[in-house]
């Protein structure tokens, strides 16, 4: 049990912020400042998830502390944590830039903060989840907190709306997430990973069931990643979410949907024994990615508003990440094989910290009650406001991926690991993705060009100046530059990461192989278990 | 030197050798640091910042003069660490006698474009002095790297400075030139990128170009990578069908930035051919080459052409820019040692020439705030010094000899008349004629250029300095400051010794060019013969994968 407390002590920092919040909040004055102090307490509370994730990695393997926790329903391998790191990251960066943009929109409650650290503690569960079940209630509660925090505002229509819109889709998700996982559980007598890679990598299974239950769930996922054909709710609720909020949602949201997608596809669905469908999924995926990037990109073309803007253009960077997942999912018998190098993780912080970044720097023209973040709003910023139009521009163009940015390294990443693939058979879609990038470059520049090359008005508009909202700037602002020019540790880390879900797929296969009799042959096994519980698909 | 790059940078500082080219490339970066943490207020400051930045970088430069060995094969002064080890990325630059000229003209040509801009740049002093400083960096790291990917990176990090330049400081239309320049290039590069993964993944996980150079490829592999190659480096020349970004980034452009983009950056894109495209596929650029040749002849008359109907001066010399630089890609496509001599000097001299007319054209903007020919007449009579520096560096551009153009353009003929009359490697069966008839047409047409080039430069000169003064604006015109004059008369020097004494600049690049054309030219002829293309013909028509070279 303490073993178990131990290894998820990043998550359960977190969840005791949360409910510290939530209990103590209600006996403090009223008054914006004191809830003030709930922004620098959940930035603590994730500044020490991240040192405890940190401390894990580096001292959890001599401590023997890499098994998995709570019965194999979590697992702390260098993937979780990395990801547990990243997505602490986002939500620190996230409560610095929040509370002087709350008070001016009039919903400093400390419920935000709360949520805020049940988001990031959700996030957690669902990376470091080995079975159906903790996937599903870590990403509830991640859902569920977004939820409430893009319609935060409750005085304004566009976030009640935008609130009201992401909860009614992401339903639709999650009951078709349930729905899969369901059939998942029908067609295999397991709700773990394991259990379920075991019984799906049997011959002769039945491929209409599976083929439908990775489509419902995949679905799901998709949806939370805004990948097309499920991106239709990204612009309304990006544009009405406070500020903060929307990144959040482009960097954490987007990070552990990915991280939770590419271990369940790797682990649940694949693993050494591949069936026929998994050979599929690369093409599949492929096809996915080229679609939505592309799509992504040519709306965002026309978007008047910086903040409607980069929601496409997140949808756009869903498309990229998806190609990504090709290059970890494909299969290691293919001609021309290259061991993947984490391209996915890296790609996602550089895409976490220059979203953070932008839509930090965004936040500051959230000045007054009604928001705008369009030409308008913008212009002058780099003269009036220095700081926050470097770390505007500085985001934009590590979103368009020009060197030595962190933004290029994790597309050169990408591109490499996805060419390396089955020798050279995506090149088309690589060549697809670059020209999207040149796309993007267009409107990447446009925002650009409203901060530092309009004609600037007589009268500066107001900005919200704060000294925690210029920290959340810089910290992202160094994020990009830093790991930029050099990219190596992070690099690793995500290769590491990577490598931990092939491996404990491998070695959990291994046991599981050990632990039965020797000469039963394993299809016999496997057959023998699911047989009798395949009728609970109709308690559904 | 392995280790990570921090460790292997402090190993060769503490001892061994001084990693010289490392610090020459990152000095102007390590100064935009510490500019950044100066108030912008400071605009004085930041001036004497950049200044000093590349005044010292300068001296760097000379150091690396003085160190270079005319006489060996090779690169010099390499500095090689691990930079991504993840990636295979190494920090790996080098000069040789290719890329030195055109260091030299970088970083001898920054300081003076900053003194320039002392009284070109009015508001934001910060931004600008960090911009360039950047820039400067990109381009002496394109110019010395030798791994692909350090390369590229600093290929692109040219764009962004650059994109600033043009889109604060530059004219009305600025926002709409500056994003079709960074669109267009960004473009090029990035199928550029793919190439190099390609090849990457060929090499078998290294971006060194002495490993990327040994992949065995096939014909139709070499063609693809090489048009991708290629057009990303003629997108920046710009050759003839890729030049509609350069007229209007010149001239929205503010007068420093027309400089570094002519005097430098232009040079990038037919350093790239030469350093990288080429070496890497040799058969494709046999195969390239006649279609090189006739675009370089049809940029050097279009170029001049445009350049005839210009109504505004800045606009003029920056189509002379695509015809010039139609030279420079007319030697490249003959690829015989007079020719890339001729080619690699004519960059340098076009840098110096063309820039010397943009600073020029920007000294009596900036007294005038107009640029239209029309505007002017006469001007000769109240400004003398300024009329006799043009009308030299005209000269210079219109290749007179004594000029430095004059020497560069001359060699060029050389090569490409002696690749048209007689081409020695070709096989005597007949099969080059073809491609000897198409260089001499070629020569012939682009000699006809030079004409047309005096024929647009004098006529403007003429309207401009010559005859009554029509405006009366013109007539209360202050002639050059001292400061003005110490720009444009150290680029005249530079005119003057390369034109009257070009053995010293030759003998720079002598050696290298001669180490690149004896391997290389052999396999670019090669595909040339009759018989090759007969027999490819056969492969071709009986559907038989070819057989690998």
């Amino acid at each position: 049990m303490l073993h178990d407390l131990v290894l998820t002590a990043p998550l359960l920092i977190l969840l005791f912020a949360a409910v510290f919040t939530l209990v103590v909040d209600a006996f403090l004055p009223a008054g914006d400042d004191n809830r003030r102090f709930w922004a620098y307490f959940g930035a603590a509370a994730s500044a020490a998830s991240i040192l405890a994730a940190v401390g894990l990695w580096k001292f959890g393997g001599s401590l023997e502390m890499h098994t998995p926790a709570f019965a194999q329903h979590l697992s702390m391998s260098h993937y979780s944590l990395f990801f547990v790191a990243l997505t602490g990251v986002c939500a620190l960066i996230t409560h610095l830039a929040s509370p002087k943009y709350l008070s001016e929109h009039g919903s400093a409650w400390g419920e935000y903060y709360a949520l805020l650290n049940f988001a990031a503690f959700g996030m957690g569960a669902m990376v470091a989840s080995e079975s159906l079940l903790t996937l599903f209630v870590g990403l509830e509660i991640m859902s569920m907190a977004i939820y409430v925090m893009v319609a935060i505002k409750r005085t304004s229509q566009a976030s009640v709306e935008a609130g009201m819109k992401y909860f009614i889709m992401g339903s639709v998700a999650s009951a078709f997430l349930l729905y899969g996982m369901a059939f998942l559980y029908g067609l295999s007598g397991g709700t773990s990973y394991l259990e379920i890679s075991r019984a799906l990598s049997q011959p002769g299974g039945n491929t209409l069931w599976l083929s439908l239950a990775v489509l419902l769930t995949s679905a799901a996922f998709l949806f939370k990643v805004a990948a097309v054909p499920f991106h239709m709710w990204t612009p309304d609720a990006y544009e009405g979410a406070p500020t903060p909020v929307t990144g959040l949602m482009s960097s954490a949201v987007k990070a552990a949907g990915f991280a939770a997608l590419l271990k369940f596809l790797y682990a649940c669905l694949g693993g050494p024994a591949m069936n026929t469908l998994h050979a599929q999924v690369p093409t599949v995926l492929a096809t996915i990615a080229v679609v939505t990037m592309t799509v992504g990109n040519l709306l965002a073309l026309s978007q008047k508003s910086a903040k409607r803007t980069l929601a496409y253009s997140s949808i756009a960077h869903a498309g990229y990440l998806l190609l990504g997942c090709v290059a970890v999912v494909a299969d290691p018998r293919l001609p021309g094989y290259m061991q993947p190098t984490g391209a996915v993780p890296f790609y996602l912080v550089g895409y976490a910290f220059a979203s953070l970044a932008g839509f930090a720097a965004l936040t500051v023209v959230g000045k007054g009650g009604e928001e705008r973040t369009g030409e308008e709003q913008l212009i002058g910023l780099g003269r009036n406001y220095p700081f926050a139009g470097a770390v505007l521009a500085l985001a934009m163009i590590s979103l368009a991926g020009v060197p030595p940015t962190l933004g290029f390294f994790g597309k050169l990443q990408l591109a490499r690991d996805v060419l390396g693939v089955d020798g050279g058979k995506f090149l088309p879609h690589i060549i697809i993705l670059v020209l999207n990038s040149v796309v993007s470059a267009y409107y990447y520049l446009r925002i650009t060009v409203w901060v530092y090359m309009r004609p600037e008005p007589r009268q500066a508009p107001e900005y919200i100046r704060e000294t925690s909202l210029t920290w959340a700037m810089g910290l992202a602002a160094a994020g990009i530059v830093l790991v930029g020019i050099l990219p190596q540790r992070a690099l690793q880390a995500g290769q590491r990461g990577v490598a931990t879900i092939r491996t404990i797929t491998a070695i959990k296969n291994l046991h599981y192989e050990q632990a039965k009799p020797g000469a039963q042959p394993v299809r016999e096994a496997a057959v023998k278990r699911p047989a009798p519980e395949v009728k609970p698909v109709a308690d559904n | 030197m392995d280790g990570t790059f921090t460790q292997a940078w402090l190993q060769t500082v503490s001892g061994g050798g001084f990693p010289l080219l490392t610090s020459l490339t990152l000095l102007p970066m390590l100064f935009a640091l510490f500019a950044l943490f100066i108030p912008g207020e400071m605009s004085f400051a930041h001036k004497a910042m950049s200044l000093v930045g590349s005044l010292i970088t300068g001296l760097l430069g000379l150091v690396v003069l003085g160190q270079f060995d005319r006489a060996a094969v090779g690169m010099q002064m390499v500095d090689n660490f691990s930079w991504i080890p993840s990636l295979g990325v190494r920090w790996l630059v080098g000069v040789d006698g290719l890329s030195l000229p055109y260091v030299l003209l970088t970083v001898g040509l920054t300081p003076l474009v900053l003194i320039g801009a002392w009284s070109a740049i009015e508001k934001r002093w910060k931004e600008f002095g960090i911009a360039m400083l950047v820039l400067e960096t990109g381009m002496l790291g394109s110019l010395v790297a030798t791994d692909l990917m350090t390369f590229y990176v600093f290929w692109e990090i040219m764009l962004v400075p650059m994109f600033l330049i043009i889109g604060i400081w530059g004219g009305k239309q600025r926002i709409a030139a500056t994003v079709k320049f960074f669109i267009y290039t960004m473009f090029g590069s990035l199928l550029m990128l793919v190439a190099i993964l390609y090849l990457y993944h060929k090499a078998g996980g290294s971006f060194v170009l002495a490993d990327l150079a040994a992949v065995q490829l096939s014909d139709k592999e070499q063609l693809w990578l090489f048009a991708a190659f290629a057009l990303a480096f003629m997108i920046k020349v710009p050759v003839f069908p890729f030049h509609t970004w350069l007229p209007d980034a010149h001239t929205e452009a503010p007068t420093p930035g027309s400089v570094i983009l002519a005097g430098v950056l232009l040079k990038l894109g037919t350093y790239g051919l030469l350093r990288f495209a080429i070496p890497l596929f040799p058969a494709a650029m046999g195969k390239a080459a006649p279609l090189l040749a006739v675009l370089a002849a049809i940029g050097i008359v279009f170029g001049a052409l445009m350049a005839y109907v210009q109504t505004d001066v800045k606009r003029l010399v920056a189509y002379s820019s695509v015809s010039h630089l139609g030279f420079v890609m007319l030697g490249i496509a003959i690829f015989n040692e007079e020719a890339l001599q001729g080619a690699i000097l004519q960059g340098v001299n076009h840098g110096l020439s063309t820039g010397a007319l943009f600073l020029l054209v920007g000294f009596v903007y900036e007294r005038r705030h107009t640029r239209a020919i029309a505007d002017f007449g006469g001007i000769a009579k109240t400004m003398p010094v300024y009329t006799a520096f043009f009308v030299f560096i005209t000269m210079s551009s219109i290749a007179l000899p004594l000029t430095n153009g004059f020497v560069g353009e001359f060699l060029i003929f050389a090569g490409s008349f002696k690749e048209g009359v007689q081409s020695s490697i070709l096989p005597p069966d007949g099969g080059g004629m073809a491609w000897r008839t198409m260089v001499l047409t070629c020569t012939g047409v682009a000699t006809l250029g030079i004409v047309l080039g005096a024929v647009y430069m004098l006529s403007m000169v003429r309207r401009v300095f010559f005859g009554p003064i029509t405006n009366a604006a013109n007539e209360l015109l202050k002639d050059l400051t001292w400061r003005e004059r110490f720009l444009v008369g150290t680029i005249s020097v530079f005119v003057l010794w390369i034109g009257l004494a070009p053995g010293g600049a030759l003998k720079l690049s002598e050696t290298t060019v001669h180490a690149m054309v004896q391997p290389l030219r052999p396999q670019i002829q090669q595909v040339r013969s009759k018989a090759d293309f007969q027999r490819e013909m056969r492969n071709a028509a009986m559907l038989r994968p070819q057989p690998t070279r």
